[in-house]
């Protein structure tokens, strides 16, 4: 994957657990489960918007591009 | 979605109907092949009967072998149809579960275009086979073998590519689901 989710860092640093992050984020357990282990294919902008209200921080900080893997 | 699903019910009950009666037709026509009163009834099927003026006056002339290797030719076609049928019925019940775009919906619907793009090439072979089965036994310059596209084989090949092309539609459905699936 040439996009690497970074939730589960920030999440870390954040000390929130999943359960709590969903229910503020209002999207059920097992969506945020699919994009913290990176299964994902797409993310919706209201989805990181609500992610990155709820974290306090930028779509940048959950979001990476891997250069290597593109190549 | 709901008349997806009515359709689905609809069909089901069609073909499971519809399924037991061409059985049955399939094996009285062939226990009766031999009888006259059986050449009369089933005289405008094209693919047994197409050349008997040639020939015998009646399927009672065939000998019992030939007509024994008729009905297997006949049976392949039959056997394609119901096989096809079966899967399609088990296809219909996924719809109404509402599972529209699955992986085994998607199997399903492969293997039954699959058959009936087979059957619809084997019909034109089936009535060219049956023809010589049933010819073969007379006198040199009796014997027959014909081949015939009817306007219902070439119909039969439409339903086939049709078919093929709803499975390509099927599979792109299914990867737009399964990416759905996957946005967050």
């Amino acid at each position: 994957m040439k996009i690497i989710v970074k939730l589960d860092e920030v999440m870390a640093k954040r000390k929130i657990r999943l359960n709590e992050l969903a229910a503020q984020v209002d999207i059920t357990e097992a969506n945020l489960s699919i994009l913290k282990t990176g299964k994902a294919k797409a993310i919706r902008f209201s989805t990181l918007e609500a992610l990155c209200l709820a974290l306090n921080c930028q779509p940048g900080d959950l979001l990476e591009f891997d250069q290597s893997a593109s190549e | 979605m709901k008349s997806i699903k009515t359709y689905a019910r609809f069909l089901e009950i069609c073909i499971t109907i519809i399924m037991p009666i061409a059985a049955l037709s399939f094996v009285l026509r062939w226990l009766l092949a031999s009888s006259k009163l059986a050449y009369q009834f089933y005289q405008s099927h094209t693919g047994l009967f197409c050349s008997l003026y040639l020939a015998p006056k009646s399927l009672s002339e065939v000998p019992p072998l030939s007509l024994f290797f008729s009905a297997v030719v006949d049976a392949v076609s039959y056997i394609l149809l119901f096989w096809a049928g079966i899967l399609f019925i088990k296809l219909l019940r996924r719809y109404q579960r509402g599972e529209l775009f699955s992986a085994y919906t998607l199997m399903l619907f492969k293997k039954i275009s699959r058959i009936v793009f087979l059957w619809s090439l084997y019909t034109p072979i089936e009535h060219t086979l049956i023809t010589l089965i049933t010819t073969l036994h007379n006198p040199v310059g009796q014997r027959e073998l014909s081949f015939a596209l009817s306007s219902n084989d070439i119909l039969h090949i439409f339903i086939a590519g049709f078919f093929l092309i709803m499975t390509s539609l099927m599979h792109e459905g299914y990867q737009l689901k399964h990416e759905h699936d996957l946005t967050v």
